[in-house]
């Protein structure tokens, strides 16, 4: 079953369905439809089944009593837990996807996950780890929608056992300036309805390729360590930096290495034991996907 | 402690299981850290003996470099002064 046929659609409101999404059973329920329509437009390629169980349990609810109604609202529930303010209703579908952000950031622990955009080609990985801001959604769209496979643009997940990185293909989350120019370079991708998030930042969310989402079991080398910064009007510059200073700069952006303790620490160590790792500076779009792609290919 | 050094440089990392803290650390300050775990104890066995190792004098840049490397390594908990 890949797509919400009536009877999950009733299950989606009452029980709940469980979505596969790469390694993760979730567990979805809602009764709105703002959440309907976003699984079937970015989750249609995910298998999705009548269950009640997932690793996580993520449900998007109405607001009560007079919210139903007026200025209605969207309350997320993962794992029990309610850790959002609600939302404005028109959220419900974005909330789904922030929420599971928060749950693979939390409890993912058979990973050591890193805030990283992760992109591939010929299966090796470029890891872009960043602040929030620093360009890496952007820049991973742009060159997903030019041909590189698309793991995520939000987590970097490691597997201590292989360390390979896993793919999360979720929807491209893009903000402000960057929803006009990845719109402009690619009319054709299915993109979400714009909204502004907590922080005022405006925000669409895009759908990756069909071919990243079929790829979802295909683990990848870690080749490349790029830690990004657009700069409006700066010339791309990548720059070589030590394995040393990129394992600090990984670890200062992985959500749970020190939870899983030793383990956790040498798997990052491991990731960068054969990776180049640079920093990078861009604002032309075409010019840094040219040298990213002649970089790979060399 | 764990410490990792990577071919391309010369700088340690150096992963504090009792804290879950990673810190970079030069190569001199690493020289200090293993000859405080090897018992020594005084500032000036620290800066001659790093000195000898770099082949230079004890001379006013070298014992503020040394006593700022102690002082950053005290401050991140990977050393305890045993005096003041």
């Amino acid at each position: 079953m890949t797509t919400l046929d009536s009877s999950l659609v009733s299950a989606l409101r009452t029980s709940g369905v469980q979505l596969t999404i790469g390694p993760f059973l979730v567990h979805v329920r809602s009764s709105l439809p703002g959440v309907r329509n976003y699984l079937d437009r970015f989750y249609g390629e995910f298998p999705v089944r009548d269950a009640r169980d997932g690793h996580f349990s993520v449900s998007v609810v109405p607001g009560r009593g007079l919210r139903r109604w007026i200025r209605p609202q969207a309350i997320s529930l993962i794992n029990g837990a309610r850790p959002f303010y609600p939302l404005p209703g028109n959220l419900a579908g974005p909330l789904f996807e922030w929420a599971l952000n928060w749950a693979i950031g939390r409890v993912a622990h058979r990973w050591v996950v890193v805030h990283a955009a992760v992109v591939e080609r010929g299966g090796r990985a470029m890891i872009f780890p960043a602040e929030p801001g620093a360009g890496k959604s952007t820049l991973s769209a742009a060159l997903t929608y030019s041909g590189w496979r698309f793991l995520s643009d939000e987590f970097a997940m490691l597997d201590p056992a292989t360390g390979l990185v896993w793919p999360m293909p979720r929807p491209i989350s893009l903000k402000d300036g960057a929803i006009e120019i990845i719109r402009a370079r690619h009319p054709d991708v299915i993109y979400g309805p714009e909204g502004t998030n907590v922080d005022d930042e405006r925000f669409v969310h895009a759908k990756p390729p069909v071919s990243s989402i079929t790829r979802v079991h295909e683990a990848a080398v870690p080749a490349w360590i790029v830690t990004p910064r657009y700069r409006a009007g700066a010339p791309t510059s990548i720059v070589p930096v030590a394995r040393a200073h990129a394992l600090v700069q990984l670890a200062g952006q992985s959500f749970n290495y020190n939870y899983l303790g030793v383990t956790g620490y040498e798997t990052l160590v491991r990731a960068i034991e054969h990776a180049q790792c640079f920093t990078l500076e861009y604002s032309d779009l075409d010019d840094v996907i040219a040298r990213l792609t002649e970089m790979t290919d060399a | 402690m764990i410490w990792t050094k990577y071919p391309d440089g010369d700088d340690w990392v150096v992963y504090n299981p009792a804290s879950g803290d990673v810190h970079l650390l030069t190569a001199a300050a690493r020289r200090l850290w293993e000859l405080i775990a090897a018992g020594a104890s005084s500032f000036d066995t620290l800066a001659m003996t790093l000195a000898g190792d770099l082949d230079r004098p004890v001379d006013e840049e070298l014992t503020r470099a040394t006593r700022d490397a102690l002082a950053s390594m005290d401050r991140v908990g990977l050393i305890r002064p045993t005096s003041r």
